[in-house]
């Protein structure tokens, strides 16, 4: 069973490709450095393609974006270490400087989209970027679970940390309900939940609820299969470890550390041309 | 014990688990539901989630995404709850009826259970509301296109 539904491209285009025109961009430039660094030595096992790759490919489009961010960053960086290359060692970097900066260029591409057409950023205390960050998204976008059978759970992410604090949470400072307490009576409302169900304008009629309940159910997609598992947080569980060195569980941290370490690499390869 | 009433037991004590904040005892409810077959449940849930979004004082993206917040943070640790999903299904009951059209039937299911036992837990309504009047359920009939 095949799980096609994907939020983040519903009603979204082809915007997906900004993300990868400019991490194609710089992964071709990337490939020539990485010669370099193979001569110098390098101890990178892995090349920039390969880590963009992994880190973009199964990411929802939000995240990214957030990728796409991080790339925008680093390039940066290595722009400008590439422009001490060329001035110390006489290369050619310096075409290639100037093309990570082009990557910097906010026209150089569509805007990303970050969500399905019409979702509007929520309030101030929406941080869905901070959440984006925080998920574990599976490098080859399986469940989280180890072991759990998941046909293509497609766009399925988890929360990272175990913080018990947050599951008695009441966000409004509303009493957290005890056992039977959620056929509360109207005599226990607040002023504000009466004033809200004075307020109530949007009813349907049940004919009207059952027609368009059934018309949601049919519109929906194919089971994920094994959902009461697969939506539990093992208490034990333990992220996939990371490539040795990098100790980090989210593909933006990897790829910025990964890139760090290449940046650093190439600083190595200067350090040794000047020795020569 | 009638199915109808086994399933009608069953949703309600997801409704319950959920607006409690009992992620363990959700997903033991959200498995005898599996168990059942979707289709037994879905358009009461379904209805479900119509009533319960229906007392709140207005809808659009920012309430959805807002609503799902709140259910994320109460279960963050506990259950994995994909934000933009559960948005989707918030906005395809209130205002945007194909934002969640395509979403796994089980994914559905499940995440409207939250979205409910968070506003029961908000005390928007109870359970008896929320639930209303129990099963309709479909035939295979009704999935021409969507067989395996």
């Amino acid at each position: 069973m095949t799980c096609t539904y994907n939020v983040m491209s519903a009603e979204s285009g082809q915007n997906g490709r900004p993300v990868r025109s400019s991490v194609d961009a710089l992964t071709a430039t990337a490939a020539d450095s990485q010669g370099i660094i193979d001569a110098a030595g390098s101890e990178i096992d892995s090349s920039v393609e390969e880590i963009v790759r992994v880190a973009v490919s199964e990411l929802p489009r939000d995240e990214a974006a957030a990728v796409e961010s991080a790339v925008r960053e680093i390039a940066g960086d290595m722009a400008r270490v590439m422009d001490e290359l060329a001035d110390d060692v006489g290369t050619t970097f310096d075409e290639q400087a100037t093309e990570l900066r082009g990557l910097l260029q906010p026209d150089d591409h569509d805007p990303v989209d970050v969500g399905p057409a019409g979702l509007e950023p929520g309030p101030a205390k929406h941080d869905s970027s901070d959440a984006d960050l925080r998920r574990i998204t599976l490098p080859d976008g399986t469940v989280i679970v180890p072991g759990a059978a998941a046909p293509d759970p497609v766009g399925w992410e988890a929360t990272a940390t175990v913080d018990d604090e947050h599951i008695s949470d009441d966000d409004d400072g509303v009493p957290q309900p005890h056992a039977g307490s959620a056929a509360a009576t109207a005599q226990d409302e607040p002023e504000e939940f009466k004033e809200r169900n004075e307020n109530r304008s949007t009813r349907r009629s049940a004919s009207q609820r059952a027609k368009e309940a059934r018309e949601i159910w049919l519109g929906n997609g194919n089971e994920i299969g094994n959902l009461a598992h697969e939506i539990l947080v093992e208490p034990n569980y333990e992220p996939p470890k990371p490539p040795p060195g990098l100790d980090v569980n989210d593909p933006v941290t990897a790829l910025s550390m990964t890139l760090a370490a290449l940046w650093e690499a190439l600083a190595r390869s200067t350090h040794r041309r000047r020795g020569r | 014990m009638p199915e109808e009433q086994t399933v009608e037991k069953l949703v309600r004590q997801a409704v319950v688990d959920a607006s409690r904040g009992d992620a363990p005892s959700f997903a033991s409810a959200i498995g005898r539901l599996e168990r059942q077959g979707w289709d037994k449940s879905g358009i009461t849930i379904i209805e479900s989630l119509l009533r319960a979004t229906e007392e709140l004082p207005s809808v659009g993206p920012a309430v959805a995404a807002e609503l799902t917040r709140r259910v994320s943070d109460r279960f963050r640790g506990s259950l994995k709850i994909n934000r933009p999903i559960m948005e989707a299904i918030i906005r395809g009951a209130t205002d945007d009826r194909e934002a969640s059209h395509g979403v796994p039937r089980d994914l559905s299911a499940t995440y409207s259970l939250l979205v409910v036992g968070q506003l029961v837990h908000e005390r928007y309504l109870t359970v008896d509301e929320a639930l209303g009047s129990m099963p309709t359920e479909v035939s295979p009939a009704d999935f021409p296109d969507q067989g395996d």
